[in-house]
Parts: structure tokens; C-alpha cells; sequence
């Protein structure tokens, strides 16, 4: 197990969902739910590893309305969701279906973080969020609108801790964002030259 | 009409944006070359640190000093603040001069640093010796609440040691011009390494402002080199040594390499970068608002108006365009010392004052915005705790497109006025190099990597989204337009973003061929406090932090805040400008 903190946990997040070939965007929003998860001490990292280790999802399903229920069907990745709870609150829905998230810990914290306001934590029908986040997912989700609570967690975990695997899966797919050294950055990239000393 | 005089306190009330006022435009105050005039200001964070200080009779211990002969081995100096202890553990360590650089990508420096929670066992020290030593590589806890390290100046640190082992006081020349012993090249925060996460200080009372933990790192890093300067000279000098003075004590502060590290943060953090400005404008409108002074506050310009002149005097920089505008900022403030009385005399005195700068450059508009928030400090003092934003961009789909093209309009006319099919507006790509993670500047007709880049490239995003939403019609929701165009989600969040945070976005192509990143360094160092640009390149400059503020020592003094547009002095005090 790997202890980090927070914003170890969250930067090399953002830039590993990147480095996987997610947008900014979407990077910027996988690395807040997972902000959010860890600030309650939960790091999914059975999750982590299995969203860097798949091929990155594509343009996202297009979520169908009912009534007043809002309902992505199929197999739901992550930009699914992102783009379920578009709609989720574009159109005001009172519910949103979820079916067969394969990711429902950082489903959940997506869910969470677009809560108004935004660090607000959701319940569900029976529950506290944490009891859907550490079980297995239920085939379907439905998320009501009343369901949104301001309670946020006061403070984060002073540290946390991942699997390795999910850590070192982070690491390298961090890596990708990175470019490599050659003698030109070196000696101008940082606008310093080799050395700077008085 | 309201007159000012003393014992007024509005500036404790309320938080900035008070709607009453008029607060200058963003596409003025966030342009490029504005940001990168900006000077220190009474609400920059090392002052409102000393202020904080001083509020809380902060006493310095020296816990422990274990230097050896040649002044190597470590101390530990403790501060209380706000109920809590802090300590800086301070290692020096021998190093070789060709080892010595402060560019990141250096392994080894002469002295490093952490900032402790509480007072260090014996333990912890000997723990962290190893992991402090080697910064980025080590393992750290969250007991560890910043991470520093730092270089002897060569030209001072020796020539200060043997003064002092001969009995006499360094070369006040010297002094002056270098202005540290030693000069920090990175002060972590934030959880980074695995350090202490910023949640967890901003918890602990003091140290919920920005930056405040690392202020204090190098508040007490500036002892640090005292202590260590004093015990090589005993060492050296044995009974025939001397310790370094008070007033040379107060002319020496830390200094700072700061490369383009500092710079993306202000484009990662909108939100927090808006309010930093914003309190900044709203300080700067409240004064402009001030219907008249009274003959007594009237009559006060005079030190801090000559304190300025003289600070100017004292700002030398090897870079030649630089000290073009040094020279200039000179000469106007030169001019203005023949009208500032009866300016001062009008109605709305600081509003004439902001008035007479207007089109005789950036660094007079921002220095004179600097003087008048010094001036009347009970207008001003109390919005730093409106500095921090805890409210991420956010989202929303319910948008119609057209609401997002008048949005485009309003915000971004720097973007839609630049020739995006001209090879200098893309001639430059940000991004992280391999190479100990530094963020680094690349040329795009040159090096490889763009793809890779940093998301920095705002007005071809922009570009991107307009060219996206023609397929769609002007009622269609930002969520129908992000179903085909994920990739366009950052954008559309940060386009959203400014109707709420107006100071949010940089006015201006940072990838573009004449992007001087030293703007943008200029612009956060002042929210730090840090004066005397000295430049060298467009992308790297040097800055001395905490030169002129009190002492450890002097924290207890009555004019403990009095240290803005410090002059260096050959053992006589400035005046105080409230005396």
C-alpha cells in the first residue's frame, strides 16, 4: 500500500486520466470525484486500475427521458455518467436511472461533486453514500433529486493510502504527460540555462 | 462628504465585492503586461503575515543548534502562532561550488528545509534528515507542512562570515546590493511529496490564508540564515567575532530563483487567482471612493511618498529594457512630487492620483495602486481574508449556446482579435518535462512534445468551441453540445466560469511568440510580497522576500508593519510613515 496524501492522490490522477487519453475536461472531473471519494479516507483503487488499464471511453451514450426520469441504459463508463448528469440537470429531472456503472465509486463522487453545493454529499434512498460506494453496485441506480445533501466532509484524512498496483498504474500513466529532456529544453525551457547561481 | 482621518476601520467590514463599487475592468487590469507590472501591496501575503505575527506576540526559540565547526548539522527554530507551535528544521550540509545551482533540476543544495507541526523529537529530526536532504525524492508525512531548500549566496555569505569573525559588520554596500545570505530555489506545499495537505493547514488558525504556511517557512528561513551566519563567524573568529547587527539583520532577507513553476498555477487555480485580484480592485476602488483627507492625513505623504522615491533609486537590474522602465517609474514619481500635495488636497484625492497615471504606463498605475492601499490601511486591512475561494469551475448544461457565444464576446475579445493562422500566435507550447517534473516552455516549430501540452492554448480552444457549435442552433443546451464534444468541456467550463470570476482568466495568448512569462511570475511574487524584480530572462528572475521586514526580534515592535518600499540603510531606520 502506497500512503499519500490528498493532492498526490488527486494531481497524478488528473494527469494519468489524461495521460490515458481523456480530455481535460473529463480528467479534470474523474480527478475531482476521486478527490471527493478520498476526502471521506475511500481511494477506489480496484477502480483506478481497471479504468487505466481499459482503452479510454469514447463519446458518451446519449441518456433517454421519461417522464421526469432521466435514464442511461447499457453498460455506463464514466463519461456516461458525466454526460447523464448534463442532461440530469439541464433538463431538471426530478430522477436519474442509472443501470450497470462500471466504475461506482468514482460514479459516485462524479454524482457528488455536481451537487449543489458543490462538495454536497449524497444519500440514497436508505443510506449513506458511503455504504453504495464500499458494496457492489446495485444493477440499477436511481438518484433523486432530494436525495442531494449539504453535508461535506468538515475536513480530509490527514493521509490515505492505495493499493500499488493502482498506485503504480497512476505513476505510469501520469508519465505519458510528460516530455522527454532534450538538450534545447534543458537549457532554455526553464529560461535559466544550466545553472544560476550569484 | 466623507473626510478620512484616523481611527476609521471600514476595511474589517464586509469581504470584496461590494457592488457599490467601481472596480477597474478585467480586460484592463488582466492583461499580460499589466500582471506583469504589479508591485507588493500591504494586503501581499508576507505582510499580512508579519501583521499576524506581531497581532500574536510570536516569540522565536532556537530549540536546538547542532552546526559543527564548519557550520554543518542542523537547528531548529520554533515560533508559536495561534495556538499552535511550528518549527523550521534547517540542515546544512557541505557543497561542492560546481553542484551549487538553483534550477530544479539540482540534487544537492547547502542548506534544506521543512516546516514541522509542533516541536520536532529527536527522532523526527533524524528521520527527516535524510528525507529533507534529498526534497523531492524523500518520503514525508503530514507532520511535514512545507518543503524547502536553498543556496549561500557566493558573493555574500563568505564575505559576511569574515567581517563578522574579525569583529566588524559586513559592507553595507554588499548589503544593499545582493540583499540575502541565502536564496530559497523551491518552497513546496500542498501535499506535495506526500507532505501535509493544504485542507489540513488552512485548518490550523494563521495559516488559513494563502501561501501562509510557506510565508512562514521562509520567515523563519530568513533566522535560519542568520543563526547560521553568526555561528560560522564564531566559529572562525572565536572571541574576536561579532554578531551580525539588527539593521543589518533588517536589510537582509531571503532571496528566490522562481522559474516558470510559479506560473501555471495562476491558470490551474481561477478561482483563487480572481480573488486575489479582486480583493486587490476592491481595496484599490475604496480608496479611489475616499471624498477627501484631512490637512493631517494630508501632510502624511511626504515619508512614504520619499520612502518610494528612494526604493525606486535602489532597484538596479542587469536587464537592460528593464531598467528602462525602472528609469522611467523614476522619472514620473520624480514628476509627481511637485503636484502630489495639492492632488492630495483635492476632492477624491487618490481617485486624481489614479487619474494622473492614466496612460503613462502599467508599473506607475500598479505602483501608485500599491502607495494609496498603503496610505490609508483602514480602508484596505481585512480583506485578506477574503483571499481564499474554495469554489471549483463548475459546469452548466442548462446554457444555451447562445448564451455561451454572448459570453465569448463579452470576455475573450483578446482571443478573438488574435490571427490564429499565424504562425507566431501558436509559436510556444507549455509543458512538463520528465526531467524532475519541471514545467518548462517549448518552441513549436522546434521541439517535440506539443501533443503533450498543458491546456494553456485558450483562444484556439475557443476557436475549437465556435467552430463546434455552428452545427448546432443557438437554443440547443451546453449538455447537447458536450454529448458530440467532449473534448470541449474544459473550454466551456472556463468560458462559464467568468461570468462568475471575472478576474479569472489571463487577457492574453500564453502561447503565443511574444508571451513573457515573467508577467505572470511578476504578478503571483507580488501577491507573495516580493519586490525588486531583478530578471534574467523572459522567463526567470530573481526576487528577495522578507528584506526590510522585522526580525524575530523586532516582531514586538509598535512599527512592526511599518517595512513597505523598504530602503536599505546604513544602520539608521527608515522613517515610519505613521509615526
Amino acid at each position: 500500500m502506497a500512503d499519500l496524501s490528498v493532492n498526490q492522490l488527486v494531481s497524478e490522477a488528473r494527469k494519468a486520466a489524461l495521460g490515458k487519453g481523456y480530455s481535460f475536461g473529463q480528467a479534470d472531473d474523474i480527478a475531482r470525484a476521486i478527490e471527493w471519494l478520498a476526502g471521506f479516507g475511500h481511494v477506489p483503487s480496484d477502480e483506478i486500475t481497471r479504468l487505466l488499464e481499459a482503452p479510454p471511453e469514447g463519446v458518451p451514450l446519449c441518456p433517454q427521458r421519461q417522464n421526469q426520469t432521466l435514464i442511461q441504459e447499457g453498460q455506463i463508463g464514466l463519461v456516461d455518467v458525466m454526460a447523464a448528469l448534463d442532461f440530469y440537470e439541464a433538463y431538471e429531472a426530478e430522477a436519474l436511472q442509472l443501470s450497470k456503472l462500471s466504475y461506482p465509486a468514482i460514479s459516485c463522487g462524479l454524482i457528488a461533486k455536481r451537487a449543489s453545493p458543490p462538495l454536497g454529499q449524497f444519500v440514497d434512498e436508505t443510506g449513506a453514500m458511503l455504504s453504495v460506494i464500499c458494496q457492489d453496485a446495485p444493477d440499477i441506480l436511481t438518484l433523486r433529486r432530494c436525495d442531494f445533501t449539504a453535508d461535506a466532509p468538515s475536513a480530509w484524512p490527514p493521509r490515505i493510502t492505495i493499493e500499488d498496483e493502482a498506485y503504480q498504474m497512476l505513476k505510469r500513466c501520469a508519465f505519458e504527460t510528460y516530455v522527454p529532456s532534450s538538450d534545447q529544453s534543458r537549457e532554455a525551457g526553464a529560461g535559466a540555462g544550466l545553472n544560476d547561481n550569484d | 462628504m466623507t473626510i478620512i482621518s484616523d481611527n476609521q476601520n471600514e476595511g474589517q467590514a464586509g469581504c470584496a465585492q461590494d457592488q457599490a463599487l467601481a472596480l477597474r475592468a478585467p480586460q484592463d487590469v488582466m492583461r499580460l503586461e499589466a500582471l506583469g507590472a504589479s508591485f507588493p501591496h500591504r494586503l501581499s501575503f508576507k505582510r499580512t503575515l508579519i501583521r499576524k505575527l506581531h497581532e500574536q506576540g510570536a516569540t522565536l526559540t532556537i530549540q536546538e543548534n547542532a552546526l559543527d565547526d564548519e557550520g554543518f548539522g542542523h537547528i531548529v527554530l520554533s515560533i508559536p502562532f495561534c495556538g499552535r507551535t511550528y518549527s523550521l528544521i534547517g540542515y546544512s550540509r557541505a557543497l561542492a561550488d560546481e553542484d551549487r545551482t538553483d534550477r530544479v533540476i539540482a540534487t544537492a543544495w547547502d542548506a534544506s528545509f521543512c516546516l514541522f507541526d509542533g516541536i520536532p523529537t529527536k527522532d523526527d529530526i533524524a528521520y527527516l534528515a535524510d528525507e529533507v536532504t534529498h526534497q523531492e525524492a524523500g518520503i514525508y508525512h503530514e507532520k511535514v507542512m512545507s518543503l524547502s531548500r536553498a543556496n549561500k549566496s557566493v558573493r555574500l555569505f563568505a564575505h559576511v562570515v569574515e567581517a563578522l569573525s574579525c569583529g566588524r559588520q559586513p559592507d553595507h554596500e554588499m548589503i544593499a546590493k545582493i540583499g540575502y545570505l541565502m536564496r530559497t530555489t523551491a518552497v513546496y506545499g500542498n501535499g506535495k511529496f506526500g507532505i501535509a495537505d493544504r485542507d489540513l493547514i488552512k485548518s490550523h488558525e494563521g495559516l488559513d490564508g494563502p501561501f501562509r504556511a510557506e510565508m512562514l517557512t521562509v520567515f523563519l528561513i530568513r533566522e535560519f540564515t542568520f543563526q547560521l551566519v553568526d555561528h560560522c563567524a564564531l566559529m572562525k573568529g572565536g572571541d574576536a567575532a561579532v554578531k551580525l547587527s539588527a539593521s543589518m539583520r533588517r536589510n537582509l532577507g531571503v532571496g528566490n530563483s522562481t522559474g516558470l513553476g510559479m506560473a501555471p498555477f495562476l491558470i490551474h487555480h481561477p478561482n483563487l487567482f480572481h480573488s486575489w485580484i479582486l480583493v486587490r480592485e476592491t481595496a484599490i476602488a475604496r480608496c479611489r471612493q475616499i471624498a477627501a483627507l484631512d490637512e493631517d492625513r494630508q501632510a502624511r505623504y511626504h515619508a512614504l511618498y520619499h520612502r518610494i522615491e528612494a526604493h525606486l533609486a535602489q532597484w538596479q537590474v542587469d536587464d537592460e529594457s528593464y531598467q528602462v522602465v525602472i528609469a522611467q517609474l523614476r522619472q514620473d514619481w520624480s514628476t509627481l512630487g511637485a503636484m502630489i500635495a495639492d492632488m492630495l488636497a483635492q476632492e477624491m484625492p487618490f481617485e486624481v492620483l489614479m487619474r494622473w497615471t492614466d496612460g503613462k504606463g502599467d508599473d506607475l498605475v500598479a505602483l501608485m495602486g500599491s502607495f494609496i492601499m498603503e496610505y490609508v490601511p483602514e480602508v484596505t486591512d481585512g480583506l485578506e481574508d477574503c483571499m481564499t475561494q474554495a469554489r471549483d469551475p463548475a459546469l452548466e448544461p442548462k446554457m444555451t449556446l447562445s448564451e455561451v457565444a454572448h459570453l465569448i464576446a463579452d470576455h475573450y475579445q483578446w482571443a478573438l482579435a488574435l490571427d490564429l493562422d499565424a504562425p507566431e500566435s501558436r509559436a510556444q507550447f507549455w509543458y512538463v518535462s520528465e526531467e524532475k517534473l519541471e514545467p518548462r516552455l517549448g518552441n513549436a516549430y522546434e521541439e517535440e512534445g506539443q501533443g503533450r501540452e498543458m491546456p494553456f492554448a485558450m483562444a484556439y480552444y475557443i476557436a475549437d468551441l465556435q467552430k463546434a457549435m455552428v452545427a448546432f442552433d443557438g437554443d440547443a443546451l451546453v449538455a447537447e453540445l458536450l454529448l458530440k464534444h467532449p473534448e470541449l468541456r474544459y473550454i466551456v467550463r472556463r468560458i462559464q466560469n467568468v461570468s462568475h470570476f471575472s478576474y479569472a482568466e489571463v487577457h492574453g495568448n500564453l502561447v503565443g511568440q511574444t508571451c513573457r512569462p515573467i508577467d505572470l511570475l511578476r504578478c503571483k511574487l507580488s501577491f507573495f510580497g516580493a519586490s525588486k524584480f531583478d530578471p534574467r530572462s523572459d522567463r526567470w528572475t530573481r526576487i528577495t522576500l522578507y528584506q526590510g521586514a522585522p526580525t524575530a526580534a523586532d516582531l514586538d515592535d509598535d512599527a512592526a508593519d511599518d517595512w513597505a518600499f523598504w530602503v536599505v540603510k546604513d544602520g539608521a531606520d527608515t522613517p515610519y510613515i505613521n509615526a
